[in-house]
């Protein structure tokens, strides 16, 4: 033991006076250990690093050197992150968190997209005429197919939507719906629900990598959305299903990355949260669910509204047709001759073949309106002679 | 108006009195009857001045040290807590230390008020100097939650003081 450590004194010795410039990656990394040793005199130190920098330069320069460097140095480094990683462990979630919701939004985008593809496939074999046919036979007997029942059961409704502080429990931003708003403080859920987490993620969890996900109670669901500094808390009357779970952690994960410095640094302070803040979140609710029902809802009923559009639309077309349509030829001869007996003008009207012969009294003081009747008569296939 | 929200926490010994103090501060009422609180029980009080509004989330975490390592979890970013002890009874007021300890491990940077609870049972300069020998670094407070004396004050001295 003395001897060994005799010998590494000797070669340090070397290594400061500058006898030997060319060192192995070995001895250098032996030199950063003894440079914490209280067997150098300060003054000895201070000539060992300057030493040791010169030599880490040329060891870096030759490639050789360099492999044993690294592996050297990498032996002592590992141990030394894994303890900080294990201490710091929430810090680099933290950091991490950002990189990580990009990666995992691209995926859920492309999962999301396959499955709106299957959604639509299914949609469309089940609007076929076939079907519809089905369902008016069902209807006409005053029965309700399974699948309307489980259709109309199955639709999510939110209650309301909280952004909550983890381990505070304080309430971020908050968004009602129905009438939900009416029943409990929301700082007061909140809280109780945070003590519950924590309780539950205590109890069941030995190594705290598991976390409460929902919270069921009658017809009555809460689900939890967790993030690295605040978790979601969404009320809805039943459990998402998987697309429904998929889209709202894309739009989660979007709201993060926007605002996650504002959620990190929350104190309390509810002037810090912004404008900018409040229409993000007003955007994530509105975006959750609600649409994803409407749309399916619209996509379902787009065959039957097209159907329905195209006849109304064949119903307005002949209906103006017939509007515009030139007037009877016997009808013309009716209004024409009903203007002139406005005018009190005694007159003949005659129906010839395909004109209108108009004989004005000569004793008649008042001229004919020769403009007003061509106008009338312009509007059938017939032409007008005066005398 | 600036609006803040703040969680205050409850400790101490078991039967020291802090959800008697909660409910005497939050729905000023009393009763002698000795419920033990498991787990912990949050309360909402919201203070308002002419230019800030508070509103403080009162966190009672039940004293019975069988579960003290699931109460520990209820104790992070507080921003306060109030440590509790009974004047009756000295353990209680020794063992104030343990609840600053287990506290200020979650929470260094946050502020601690301590409290001698039940003054109306008893009147002790003694215990009180003795107290005061024992935490020279935190102030003490006297209230009694049966009569109400002090009680709004301790809480409404804790609001402003988180004002920042």
């Amino acid at each position: 033991m003395k001897n060994s450590s005799a010998k590494e004194l000797e070669s340090l010795r070397d290594l400061i006076r500058g006898k030997d410039k060319k060192r192995s990656a070995q001895e250098l990394t032996t030199g950063l250990e003894l440079l914490n040793s209280k067997k150098l005199s300060s003054e000895e130190k201070e000539k060992l690093k300057k030493q040791l920098s010169l030599s880490f330069a040329e060891c870096l320069q030759s490639s050789q050197e360099n492999d044993q460097l690294t592996n050297s140095l990498a032996k002592k480094i590992a141990p030394i992150l894994k303890s900080q990683i294990k201490e710091n462990r929430d810090s680099i979630i933290d950091a991490l968190y950002p990189i990580m919701g990009a990666l995992i939004s691209k995926y859920v985008s492309e999962a999301l997209k396959e499955l709106r593809r299957d959604v639509d496939k299914k949609m469309s074999e089940k609007l076929s005429l076939k079907r519809f046919l089905h369902k008016k036979s069902l209807s006409s007997l005053q029965l309700d197919s399974n699948q309307d029942i489980l259709a109309s059961s199955l639709q999510t409704k939110i209650q309301g939507i909280f952004l909550i502080k983890n381990e505070s429990g304080l309430l971020i931003e908050k968004k009602y719906y129905n009438d939900f708003e009416n029943t409990t403080d929301p700082d007061m859920i909140a809280g109780l629900l945070t003590a519950i987490k924590s309780f539950a993620e205590d109890c069941f969890s030995k190594k705290k990598t598991k976390h409460l996900k929902q919270i069921e109670y009658d017809d009555f669901v809460i689900n939890i959305e967790l993030l690295p500094n605040a978790y979601f808390a969404i009320a809805s009357n039943r459990e998402f299903n998987k697309a429904e779970s998929i889209s709202l952690r894309g739009n989660i994960l979007k709201f993060y990355e926007q605002h996650s410095k504002t959620i990190r640094s929350f104190n309390g302070d509810l002037d810090k949260i912004d404008q900018n803040f409040k229409e993000s979140f007003s955007f994530i609710s509105q975006s959750i669910l609600h649409k994803n029902t409407e749309e399916i809802d619209s996509k379902g009923n787009k065959a039957l509204k097209i159907i329905l559009f195209s006849f109304a639309f064949l119903f307005i077309f002949l209906f103006a047709q017939s509007k515009t349509q030139k007037i009877d030829a016997l009808k013309t001869q009716k209004i024409v001759a009903q203007e002139y007996s406005q005018e009190k003008i005694q007159s003949k009207i005659e129906r010839q073949q395909n004109f209108i012969q108009i004989n004005n009294d000569k004793s008649s003081q008042t001229p004919l309106d020769k403009e007003k009747i061509n106008k009338i008569v312009n509007k059938t296939t017939l032409n007008v002679k005066f005398d | 108006m600036s609006a803040f929200l703040a969680k205050l926490c409850l400790l101490g010994d078991s039967s020291v009195g802090k959800t008697s103090l909660v409910r005497r501060y939050v729905d000023n009422e009393f009763s002698d009857r000795y419920l033990m609180t498991i787990g912990a029980k949050i309360s909402t009080k919201s203070i308002t001045d002419k230019t800030h509004a508070i509103k403080l989330m009162i966190w009672d975490i039940e004293g019975c040290s069988d579960y003290r390592q699931l109460s520990e979890n209820y104790l992070k970013d507080s921003t306060a807590a109030i440590i509790v002890s009974d004047i009756s009874n000295p353990k209680s007021i020794e063992n104030m230390q343990d609840h600053i300890d287990n506290y200020l491990k979650y929470n260094p940077k946050s502020k601690i008020y301590l409290t001698l609870n039940k003054s109306d049972l008893k009147q002790s300069e003694e215990i009180i100097q003795n107290t005061e020998k024992m935490y020279p670094q935190k102030t003490l407070h006297q209230c009694s939650a049966k009569s109400g004396n002090g009680v709004k004050e301790l809480f409404d001295k804790i609001a402003q003081n988180l004002i920042p």
